[in-house]
């Protein structure tokens, strides 16, 4: 994609020239990402109208939901940034190795998980799997912080309280995981939790709230 | 980083796996080390789903390269 595209749309994406079909793509990426528990049947209908049938609407809540989670750990741990020449080579070494372990999209792509939400069928897996997993966090603890991230963002799980000592930095990892500090690092090193415990809850918080998305699209397009 | 997710020992197999991403990509992606750091954290069919990332039918690859930046600069992430 042209360069002068792709800055037009980081600038003003509502007017940038682009498609209809590629404005409705956006749009319901950024309610995904703004908005996601409030996305209605009428949204899902304009975006259709603009071209979108159920599989690319289901695409974008995929990459919605892939980099709402890569972003909030990202920041979280403050992976190194690297310049344009080292991002592009690493896109274009991802999509070979991609194209040598690329593995196929389940038929069909969804289930209800094991609390009776939509989901991609690897995701409800992985969820499962990390909400369980013997670690350094109890799984009620890990159960716990997946709730809570998620319904700060108006997520359907049941009333939740984690450790008081990580509310303030899942509030942060849920809402603006970019004004996360070094500080907020060490008061978790403080409170006992050493580098794998911050690891599981980082995660777990990141998939809860990046979650909210995904399920409200999928419940609306296969529910 | 803010947790040391390269230092942790991890079997050899992994570790020439990543010798060879960093030659390959010119450093360690996060995303790479924040798998291998505890892969046992991850079922395989997640890990599958993340590699496979954005690679869906319906959006060409510039497409889905410009939906996933345009998600990063709303969460004013860099990375």
């Amino acid at each position: 994609m042209d360069p002068d595209t792709v800055a037009a749309v980081l600038v003003d994406w509502e007017r940038a020239p682009v498609s209809g079909r590629l404005r409705a793509g956006l749009a319901a990426a950024h309610a995904m990402t703004r908005r996601p528990a409030d996305i209605t049947p009428p949204d899902l209908q304009h975006w259709r109208n603009a071209g979108l049938d159920d599989h690319a609407i289901e695409d974008v809540a995929n990459i919605a939901l892939h980099f709402n989670f890569i972003n909030r750990v990202a920041d979280a741990f403050d992976f190194p940034l690297v310049d344009e020449t080292i991002r592009s080579r690493h896109t274009r070494f991802l999509s070979r190795v991609g194209n040598i372990f690329r593995a196929k999209r389940p038929q069909p792509s969804f289930a209800a998980g094991s609390d009776g939400l939509i989901r991609p069928v690897e995701v409800n897996d992985g969820r499962d799997r990390m909400l369980a997993i013997e670690g350094a966090t109890q799984p009620e603890t890990r159960q716990a912080v997946e709730a809570y991230t998620a319904r700060l963002l108006g997520g359907a799980r049941p009333p939740a309280t984690p450790p008081n000592v990580l509310t303030s930095y899942l509030d942060k990892l849920t809402r603006h995981a970019y004004r996360i500090v070094d500080s907020d690092i060490d008061r978790l090193r403080s409170a006992g939790f050493d580098d794998e415990a911050i690891y599981e809850v980082t995660l777990v918080g990141a998939l809860g709230a990046s979650l909210v998305g995904v399920e409200r699209v999928f419940q609306l397009l296969y529910g | 980083m803010r947790i040391d997710l390269e230092g942790k020992p991890r079997p050899a197999a992994v570790r020439l796996i990543l010798r060879f991403v960093k030659w390959q990509a010119g450093f360690l992606p996060g995303p790479i080390l924040m798998l291998s750091y505890r892969p046992d954290f991850f079922s395989s069919s997640q890990r599958a789903y993340m590699m496979r990332g954005m690679r869906g039918k319906k959006w060409s690859k510039g497409e889905s390269e410009l939906l996933a930046a345009f998600i990063s600069s709303l969460n004013a992430c860099h990375f």
